[in-house]
């Protein structure tokens, strides 16, 4: 099974704030008029709402594509949201952590990733244990 | 009268070191001191078959080998980091704490305006192990004497009745 690696925030996270462009950003062409500056934005605020509570999780495999989540995307999950039906979540599967999604279905609680080629696993007895549940993912669209 | 807590984490390094590894849950843990001289903190597992605190490794090594221990090295990072997640949670929910040692916090209950100190208490733990996934124990009592007592008393019997990270 494919599983991930958790990572700590830094010790002593700076906040740095930088100008939040106003204007929804759409796959055409911009409006001059949009182009005001609408605040500012702290990515650490944005990001993290329970420091004590926030892990980065560096996601493996392709199990999870479904969702958008791909190979060596950064998670940030935050443990103290009580995981419901639909959360994406880390999941400890026998000894080794996972991300997938949580899903009852006909009344019995499973884990499911977003490919098909990857099976349903069904939470049976103490297997599985819910780790915490994935707030945002952060993807790098350019590797230079 | 006053009304004292003590939040002690249970077994604080070797459960930070399973909270990355849940493989680890169910088996032995120990970790040792700088340049892994002696045993500093022992899951409930590796109580059991009687390794003790303090115990320079060389003399539990055969015994760790025979039972499958996980042995570790300490990561004081992971541990300062984790303690302070505890801390900022046990800060979030008590009027006054004062911070003991790395794994161990007393709380100032006296103007703590609740109906059930106990139940009080069990959601405190609760929060603390979900949103840190450190399990704690709470010992409540009329001075920090008192409370640490209770904490101990609190825990499950052990060989040897010791407590420790």
């Amino acid at each position: 099974m494919e599983h991930c690696t958790v990572l700590r925030p830094a010790d002593d996270p700076i906040e740095l704030d930088l100008p939040l462009y106003g204007a929804q950003v759409q796959a055409g062409f911009p409006s001059p008029a949009d182009d005001h500056i609408e605040g500012k934005l702290d990515l650490n605020e944005h990001l993290i709402r329970r420091p004590a509570a926030t892990f980065f999780v560096r996601a493996s495999g392709a199990s999870m594509q479904g969702a958008g989540i791909f190979d060596e995307d950064l998670l940030v999950i935050d443990r103290s949201i009580s995981a419901k039906d639909g959360d994406i979540v880390i999941a400890a599967v026998h000894g080794e952590l996972t991300v997938k999604r949580l899903l009852k279905a006909a009344g019995a609680w499973q884990l499911t990733a977003e490919n098909p080629d990857f099976p349903p696993l069904p939470i049976i007895g103490d297997t599985c244990e819910v780790w915490g549940v994935v707030t945002h993912s952060i993807r790098r669209h350019c590797g230079r | 009268m006053a009304t004292f807590g003590l939040v002690d984490c249970n077994n604080f390094y070797a459960s930070c070191e399973r909270l990355f590894q849940p493989g680890l849950r169910e088996r032995p843990v120990v970790v040792l001191s700088n340049n892994d001289g002696c045993v500093i903190a022992r899951s409930n597992e590796a109580k059991a078959l009687g390794i003790a605190m303090g115990a320079p490794f060389f003399k539990v090594r055969q015994i760790a080998m025979e039972h499958g221990v996980v042995v570790r090295s300490s990561n004081y990072a992971l541990y300062g980091d984790m303690s302070e997640r505890v801390m900022s949670v046990l800060a979030s929910q008590a009027p006054a704490h004062e911070v003991y040692s790395i794994d161990e916090s007393f709380l100032d209950l006296d103007r703590l305006a609740v109906p059930d100190l106990t139940v009080w208490c069990q959601d405190l733990r609760r929060r603390t192990q979900q949103w840190t996934g450190i399990p704690v124990s709470i010992g409540v009592g009329p001075t920090k004497t008192l409370a640490k007592l209770a904490n101990r008393l609190g825990r499950p019997a052990l060989p040897q009745g010791e407590g420790g990270r």
